[in-house]
């Protein structure tokens, strides 16, 4: 019994070792995006709260939009609100730092981070980030298992919970179809009447919002959110105050899926573990054995 | 020693020869380059310069008053949407003399006369200068920051029909409509007489600042205190209970000197008396009362003493023929009144007594008098 068991030891340790030979373990996928990626510039000093992004942002993506005039009902700033299933995009208001500013409202929606954690989580490739800047989501692939939701850190992707039959993971996706495929600014940047959105190559972006900042010392404070906050996102903040009081999470500047992809895809890399597990074992039989015929 | 110096000297002048060669193309100035060309490599072909850099800005060099400025303007570049805008430009015109003139809009103003904003903000969007916003993003960036902080919950009076009315009243096409806007004028603010304010400098706390004098005597226009007054500070809910405060800034540059040297300028024990000009050792006149100080105290900052006789001043006025003697209380009759000024004011010394002694042995002002007494 115990000779059969080595043999199949043995055997299946020959296989482990020829299996590293012909596949190379795939670490972080490879960053596609492009160097003239598009992204935007939200200047929250600037946006009005006037929510003529959300009215638009819903017309384009074909979700129930209601009337347009609703919308100048500031009432809603009563409650603070997330993206969800119904609204990719909000804008929420923060209460002003002293009695000489105005209160700031902040449009929220997907950073389309420059790694995303969505796309690392999804097991079935159903997140992909694209060339332009983009993090979009295929209906097709997706089985639903929700993990984008749980990875991001930002909490942006949503579920369609009251979708019995093919509900959708629902968040922004950079208008990717109708529009940033083709060089167009996102709906929401055409909508915001003051300007506060700016559409454009990310890196000129950056130039522009560092630029402001250096003009207007006393309006903004020295952060551009999203240049570097989880290794880069494509959506850039300006803000008169600290960005964790206008409700943006501390993630700090490490790419988001940094803490679980080098771990999961360096420890597989190589067949390391499988190979140290039967290496432990079959050193703790080899001196088991060498034992046991000593006391023979 | 010397040669040292010296040798230090065509060192000197070797360095900034060659500091002046090197500056022979602008690349090399200590600039950067993205402050005035919005591409990375500018061509002579293509500079792809920017419009308005902010360094070399000259602003407006031909001003004109607030009453010339044009007084409505009818905004219809979204008439999809909304009916047209009304811009009652002269009122905010008055308005924004309190927050920096002219300049707190017409910003980065070529120089020369004010420009209208599309100038330099086309109505679509120049995808080759990001930093510029368009006509409408100009046009609200602007407008927003008053129009927020006026109405401070930002509820009724300032939503987007507060300027772009409903189609429905749509008032830029009703004549007497435009006419009443075009009449409105913002209320001369009011010049409080004065502010006795306390200090946390212990010695001497008590600063009294008399806030007419300084406007209607010392001749300050209100832009020059109050540059970036927001529309708030008087209107906000809690203006009346605000505290006024001064800081050592808002004195300059008049009041340098006193900030560095002369505390007891302004700060006191007690409210200081306003500012008397007998106390200079010349008592002002009924005639130089009425003046502003710059009047007399020309290109000067920080007034001080003027040589007293009259000539220094009325230079081209006060000769004989040109000059109303009557002015004095003197009316001079005929025998005097073709006189030349200096036979009776000896050297053109008018604060000295007048001499009759030229013609006359027996007389002496102000026993005789070269002609009438009159009321003044």
């Amino acid at each position: 019994m115990s000779q059969s068991r080595r043999s199949f030891l043995k055997a299946m340790g020959t296989v482990s070792l020829t299996a590293v030979g012909a596949k190379e373990s795939k670490a972080t996928p490879k960053n596609v995006v492009s160097d003239d990626r598009l992204g935007v510039l939200v200047d929250t000093t600037v946006c009005i709260g006037c929510r003529q992004c959300e009215y638009a942002c819903k017309v384009e993506h074909g979700l129930p939009a209601g009337n347009i005039d609703d919308y100048s009902d500031r009432s809603v700033f009563e409650t603070m609100r997330r993206p969800d299933h119904t609204a990719l995009t909000v804008v929420n208001e923060y209460p002003a730092e002293n009695s000489r500013q105005q209160s700031v409202t902040v449009k929220v929606q997907c950073m389309h981070c420059d790694h995303p954690a969505c796309v690392s989580a999804c097991i079935v490739g159903a997140f992909t980030k694209q060339e332009n800047g983009a993090v979009i989501w295929d209906e097709g692939r997706c089985i639903g298992c929700r993990y984008c939701m749980v990875a991001c850190p930002f909490q942006i992707p949503a579920f369609e919970f009251d979708k019995t039959i093919q509900p959708r993971i629902m968040k922004c996706d950079f208008c990717y179809e109708t529009r940033t495929s083709k060089g167009l600014p996102t709906a929401c940047v055409e909508a915001c009447p003051t300007e506060a959105l700016t559409f454009g190559k990310r890196y000129e972006l950056i130039q522009i919002a560092h630029e402001r900042i250096r003009k207007n010392p006393e309006r903004y404070i020295d952060h551009v959110f999203g240049e570097h906050e989880v290794g880069g996102t494509s959506w850039l903040y300006l803000g008169g105050q600290e960005f964790l009081r206008l409700g943006f999470p501390d993630v700090g500047t490490n790419p988001a899926p940094g803490a679980t992809e080098p771990i999961q895809h360096a420890i597989f890399k190589f067949f390391v573990p499988p190979v140290a597990l039967y290496a432990l074992l079959g050193g703790i039989m080899w001196l088991g054995k060498q034992s046991s015929e000593e006391e023979e | 020693m010397k040669r040292m110096m010296i040798i230090l000297g065509i060192l000197f002048v070797l360095s900034s020869v060659s500091f002046a060669q090197q500056l022979g193309h602008h690349a090399k100035f200590p600039l950067r380059c993205d402050e005035c060309h919005y591409c990375k490599k500018p061509t002579y072909n293509e500079p792809c310069l920017k419009i308005a850099p902010n360094f070399i800005r000259e602003g407006i060099t031909l001003h004109h008053s607030v009453e010339d400025a044009p007084t409505l303007f009818i905004i219809d570049t979204l008439q999809n949407k909304y009916a047209p805008a009304v811009f009652t430009h002269r009122l905010h015109a008055q308005m924004g003399e309190m927050l920096g003139g002219c300049e707190s809009c017409h910003h980065h103003n070529p120089p020369g006369k004010v420009q209208p904003c599309i100038e330099c903000h086309k109505p679509e969007r120049q995808l080759n200068d990001l930093s510029r916003p368009s006509l409408k993003g100009a046009y609200h960036q602007l407008c927003i920051d008053c129009h927020r902080s006026w109405d401070s919950d930002w509820s009724k009076t300032s939503d987007c029909y507060f300027c772009h009315p409903k189609a429905s009243e749509d008032i830029s096409q009703s004549p007497k409509q435009l006419a009443e806007l075009a009449k409105k004028r913002h209320p001369v603010p009011k010049t409080p007489e004065v502010y006795v304010l306390k200090s946390d400098y212990d010695e001497a706390p008590v600063v009294t600042f008399y806030h007419k004098q300084h406007i209607f005597t010392f001749g300050l226009a209100c832009k020059n205190c109050h540059k970036d007054n927001a529309c708030a500070d008087c209107h906000a809910s809690d203006a009346k209970t605000k505290e006024i405060s001064l800081e050592h800034d808002n004195c300059l540059p008049c009041h340098e000197k006193a900030i560095d040297e002369n505390c007891e300028h302004c700060h006191g024990i007690e409210q200081k008396a306003p500012f008397n000009h007998a106390k200079t050792g010349w008592p002002l006149k009924v005639f130089h009362q009425n003046l502003t100080c710059q009047t007399c105290h020309k290109n000067q900052v920080e007034f001080s003493a003027l040589n007293t006789n009259c000539n220094s001043c009325h230079k081209a006025n006060w000769q004989s023929g040109a000059f109303s003697h009557s002015v004095t209380g003197v009316q001079l009759d005929e025998n005097h009144v073709e006189i030349d000024c200096e036979t009776c004011h000896l050297n053109h010394n008018f604060n000295a007594k007048p001499q009759c002694t030229e013609c006359h042995e027996d007389k002496s002002f102000p026993k005789d008098i070269p002609g009438k007494i009159i009321k003044r």
